[in-house]
């Protein structure tokens, strides 16, 4: 398994949720989430509170 | 030229936000009411051409500050402990959040320390951009990005009904 991820930092996580990230460093949170079933729960829940907003 | 006018379309805005930052609604309408009166009072320093609800939202970040200060001042309050609560602490597993209510959001929100729950709220609720909040706020960018951070994860750990690693502690 050679294809390690970009490192993603706690700011990286919010401006993906924020939608604040470039097209190019999107991609590298996506597949970073795709691999980390906790990172995936936890913007999930980012997410989840963005939306109860009004 | 006078921005009366312009002042009373930020209005809905300026007050879905104070009731968001401060529950009791009598609070929150006195500092919208402030906000509008201080602004009023220095309509001649705003620049024609520049953004007014930037403006205004500066004005409501000083008069919401000044409030806090002189209310912890008096006041006894519970806050939670900045230092104890470090990113390990954070017992939240993650995917629980769907099935909780705004209430719980309210409840959660008051638990923040004020200035990660402004920052919280105008990236959530109002939808700015992290210049701009840093703009508002006149705080560097990356002070706003670690408020952000820490107050969303904490909102989550709070509504997920974890228990966070910090410590509750009465202040007086």
């Amino acid at each position: 398994m050679s294809e390690q991820p970009a490192a993603i930092s706690e700011e990286d996580i919010h401006a993906y949720v924020d939608g604040a990230l470039s097209s190019e460093r999107r991609e590298q949170v996506e597949r970073a989430i795709e691999l980390n079933p906790a990172l995936a729960a936890r913007v999930s829940d980012y997410f989840s509170l963005n939306n109860m907003f009004p | 030229m006078d921005i009366r006018n312009d002042l009373m379309e930020h209005v809905p805005r300026l007050r879905r936000y104070a009731r968001a930052l401060l529950t009791n609604r009598e609070l929150a309408d006195d500092l919208v009411q402030d906000t509008l009166e201080r602004a009023l009072s220095r309509s001649r320093t705003f620049e024609y051409g520049t953004d007014l609800r930037a403006w205004l939202f500066t004005i409501m970040h000083n008069v919401f500050v000044n409030q806090v200060r002189k209310a912890s001042a008096r006041a006894v309050h519970v806050s939670v402990d900045d230092e104890a609560f470090g990113e390990t602490g954070l017992a939240a597993s993650g995917g629980q959040l769907h099935s909780l209510e705004v209430r719980d959001l309210d409840y959660a929100l008051q638990r923040l320390p004020a200035e990660q729950r402004e920052v919280v709220l105008l990236v959530g609720l109002e939808e700015m951009s992290y210049a701009e909040v840093a703009n508002a706020l006149s705080v560097p960018i990356g002070t706003v990005m670690s408020r952000l951070s820490r107050g969303r994860e904490r909102l989550r750990s709070l509504m997920a009904g974890a228990q966070p690693g910090a410590k509750l502690k009465v202040v007086r």
